[in-house]
């Protein structure tokens, strides 16, 4: 109780300086956060990806041969020879590997443009959407290539109004008829594994399983690894399948490039392509970078003004000194204080970037990488859930407190070491 | 003056050495975003190539009578009748688009349209006064109308007309690189000595007809090293039938009308046969491709904004501070003839030389790491040879915004040392 005593005297007395700090700190923490949080979500488990943590991908292939080479999505074959019944993967789901824009309408009227994900039954069961109305599809209903489909709330509601009944009404899908049989709540855009408006099964589409590149096509394996799988297992398995494909290959002249997969959701989302291997090391050196230069500025300037603060005190000080207080905690005293005063510019910062992220970050945060699929995708931000994590709060906590050792470590120590008399009687204090 | 002030600084050495690594840190990194923002504006504003206000682009599919997408059309793959029945179709549809009142130019195409991201490229090979000159080229094809509905620029002052016949007449448009025109004008060749000259494997049929500006992939997008060749197709054959866009041009303010009449088009609810699918406004396709670098931008400018913010506070609070521990000298200072501009000189001039010597050392690392710069973000700089004015421009900038924080955050606490009174400071003394 007698910090908060402390700060708000301080605040009554020295005002520039107490607000300045706090000013500083919120600025530091806003910005570190903000970026802490958007990186986040890559990694954070929110519906539909809630077994994010278990989900890792197949991203695709690259295939090497002296005359040329060639990357993209894996045809069905392959994808299947690499990834099916792996030890210690729950589930996998051969679907297209990215939702694409397609003619969607209702029978008699003009076709809008719509993303349409191509899936099987396993990818139900390996991502949790809010079902509406309706259910997933069936494995009979998938290899009997019956045109269902699903569809998400808003399209829906978009093609036949609010309050309807939707499933078993007809849309066409690339002027092809097609019987809702599900519809699921919206899918933030920046879900960019799951977005998608309408989703049907890859066999009633006809989605090519291989393209004019052998081996490639349209297929991203995705699977579900069991609870307490190490990936680094799951790995080693895919690369013996591909060192036995090379080996089956090797008179075709054709071999497969391994590339560390599969990928988790960070390493997907990074700047990889199908032809690299993903490197985090870089970027999160990077990071790091970044957030010391962000705590190194404002920490140099709130030196300054813990200091000066802090010439304030030095009676105070030297009188505590003198009826017998240890340095120690006249030092551990001054960081309490200056933590608090942190901790309240601490708290500013992360209420700041939370309102700048679900308000108005896209307008300043490239989401969506170099290409987005559709225009309304521009307006895409993180939701609340996606920002709230224990991670998040044990961030600001740990950059407050490196900040307070930064920016009042070295003044409370020579605080502590003012001669009493001396204070007392306001001598060589600017020492 | 000049050394009580240089004695002033070194007494606050610690202090100040801290303060010029912090303006150390942001001039370098306010210097680099700066420089990327120029880099980016001087990219954004090469030219086009292509005028896409009021353009309208959409995807052409062919389906068998089954409806079955036949995926990689080949027209001498198909029967006779077939590939007529398709060019017939193909055709009634371009004309039914032109006979809309609101359209202005209808053309095929395939890859002909700015913001699709396509990498499907040749390589050019031409012979040029006993050289062989080759070089990679981005492929567009289109009608002769494409010329109208894109309207192509033409660096010599061709016309429109003149265009479109070139491509009518079976020869190409080249749109060179910067990289092809900078070479081809430093040996000596202009645009007269291309035009006209036959082209080697795999255009080996074709020669140029004319040059207009590369058609880019993107404003953020500079054509350094890729040129965009640009080859005919003659409506009404089976070379339709590799274009897979439908281009038009339509008149301005008519859009919304344009949308509802192409609501009756049959085409797009087709089953079989030419099906037309994704009609959309290629500004929309500009928005998609563009967003990201948009965003970036304005990242950067925050940035900046941000961190001259975060000078701002601290050099408000440092020298706010130094006033406050400076007061009895400044009095006395004043009791012995110095008038209030002396007073701000002084604290200003303090707070600029430590700034003159962060900006110093950033130029000195600059030409340290000059040789890892030129790969990074100098590269396009350099590439115009222009570096040393993109350098100084920087420069100007980064010193005029860290030198207005300077003047803001110390100003004030200066400003304040003026109405420092003699008597009422020293009463203690």
């Amino acid at each position: 109780m007698n910090y908060i005593r402390q700060i708000i005297f301080e605040m009554r007395h020295q005002p520039l300086m107490t607000w300045l700090s706090v000013a500083g700190t919120a600025i530091a923490i806003f910005l570190i956060m903000s970026d802490f949080m958007i990186n986040n979500i890559d990694s954070v488990s929110v519906a539909p990806e809630s077994k994010r943590s278990r989900i890792v991908y197949g991203y695709g292939g690259h295939t090497h041969s002296e005359k040329n080479s060639n990357s993209g999505f894996l045809s069905f074959e392959l994808a299947r020879e690499l990834y099916s019944d792996l030890d210690g993967v729950e589930a996998v789901s051969y679907s297209s590997g990215d939702p694409y824009p397609i003619s969607v309408c209702l029978p008699g009227s003009i076709p809008e443009n719509c993303l349409v994900r191509q899936t099987d039954e396993v990818y139900w069961d390996i991502y949790d959407y809010d079902f509406i109305e309706g259910a997933p599809f069936s494995k009979e209903e998938v290899e009997s290539g019956v045109p269902i489909a699903i569809m998400t709330r808003s399209m829906a509601e978009h093609f036949f109004g609010k309050n309807e009944t939707y499933v078993g009404r007809e849309i066409l899908v690339e002027n092809r008829p097609y019987r809702i049989s599900g519809i699921v709540a919206d899918i933030n855009p920046l879900m960019s594994n799951t977005l998608s408006d309408v989703f049907v099964s890859h066999v009633s589409y006809g989605l090519p399983t291989s393209s004019w590149v052998t081996y490639l096509g349209s297929y991203q394996p995705i699977l579900l690894l069991k609870e307490g799988t190490d990936l680094k297992h799951v790995r080693q398995q895919v690369e013996t399948r591909y060192n036995l494909f090379n080996k089956h290959h090797e008179k075709e002249g054709i071999s497969l490039i391994y590339h560390e997969q599969p990928w988790t959701n960070e390493e997907k989302n990074s700047d990889a392509g199908s032809n690299t291997t993903p490197d985090l090391t870089m970027k999160h050196r990077s990071r790091l970078i970044g957030y010391l230069i962000l705590l190194i500025i404002p920490a140099i300037n709130l030196s300054s003004m813990t200091r000066s603060r802090m010439r304030q005190r030095v009676s105070e000080i030297g009188l505590r000194r003198a009826f017998g207080c240890s340095r120690s905690r006249i030092v551990l005293n001054l960081l309490t204080e200056n933590f608090i005063i942190s901790i309240i510019g601490g708290i500013i910062g992360l209420t700041l970037s939370i309102i700048f992220i679900v308000s108005f970050s896209n307008y300043f945060i490239d989401y969506n990488g170099w290409m987005i699929n559709t225009v309304a995708q521009t307006m895409s931000r993180p939701t609340l859930p996606m920002l709230f994590s224990w991670r998040a709060f044990a961030a600001v906590m740990i950059f407050c407190f490196l900040l307070n050792i930064l920016s009042a470590g070295i003044p409370a120590i020579k605080a502590s070491f003012i001669n009493p008399a001396e204070a007392i009687s306001g001598h060589n204090v600017h020492k | 003056m000049k050394r009580a002030l240089l004695s002033q600084i070194k007494n606050d050495w610690k202090e100040n050495l801290w303060l010029v690594v912090e303006l150390l840190i942001v001039t370098i990194i306010v210097g680099y975003l700066t420089l990327t923002i120029l880099r980016n504006y001087r990219d954004y504003n090469i030219p086009m190539g292509a005028d896409i206000s009021g353009v309208y682009g959409a995807q052409l599919r062919y389906l068998d009578d089954d409806g079955n997408l036949l995926l990689f059309l080949d027209p001498q793959d198909l029967e006779p009748e077939v590939m007529q029945k398709l060019v017939s179709q193909q055709q009634a549809l371009l004309d039914r688009v032109r006979e809309l009142p609101m359209v202005e130019y209808a053309a095929y195409g395939n890859n002909a349209l700015p913001y699709n991201y396509s990498y499907y490229g040749n390589i050019l090979r031409l012979i040029l006064k006993n050289d062989t000159v080759s070089t990679e080229v981005n492929t567009r094809t289109m009608t002769p109308d494409g010329v109208y509905v894109l309207r192509l620029q033409s660096p010599a002052g061709k016309s429109l007309d003149d265009l479109s016949k070139i491509l009518e007449n079976g020869d190409m448009l080249l749109g060179p690189s910067l990289d092809m025109e900078m070479h081809w004008g430093n040996s000596g060749y202009d645009y007269a000595d291309i035009v006209g000259v036959d082209l080697l494997e795999p255009f080996d049929d074709r020669r140029i007809g004319g040059i207009v500006n590369a058609i880019r992939r993107s404003n953020y997008e500079p054509n350094y090293n890729n040129g965009v060749i640009i080859q005919p197709a003659q409506e009404n054959t089976p070379s339709t039938l590799i274009l897979n866009f439908l281009l038009v041009r339509v008149k301005p303010g008519m859009e919304i009308d344009f949308e509802k009449a192409m609501k009756s088009e049959p085409t797009l609810r087709a089953t079989t046969g030419v099906v037309l699918s994704k009609l959309h406004p290629v500004n929309d396709d500009y928005i998609r491709t563009t967003w990201g670098h948009t965003v970036q931008q304005r990242t950067y400018i925050a940035g900046i904004l941000l961190l001259l913010v975060i000078i701002f506070i601290g050099l408000l609070g440092t020298f706010w501070y130094r006033v406050y521990l400076r007061t009895p000298e400044i009095a006395v200072r004043k009791t012995f003839g110095a008038t209030d501009a002396d007073i701000f000189r002084r604290i200003l001039g303090e707070a600029m030389l430590l700034l003159m010597t962060a900006f110093l050392l950033a130029i000195a690392l600059y030409f340290i790491f000059f040789d890892q710069l030129k790969e990074g973000v100098l590269a396009t700089v350099v590439f115009f040879d222009s570096w040393k004015w993109d350098m100084a421009l920087t420069g100007l900038i980064t010193a005029a915004l860290m030198s207005l924080m300077i003047l803001i955050g110390v100003g004030i606490p200066a400003r304040r040392a003026m109405k420092i009174e003699p008597a009422i400071a020293l009463k203690e003394e």
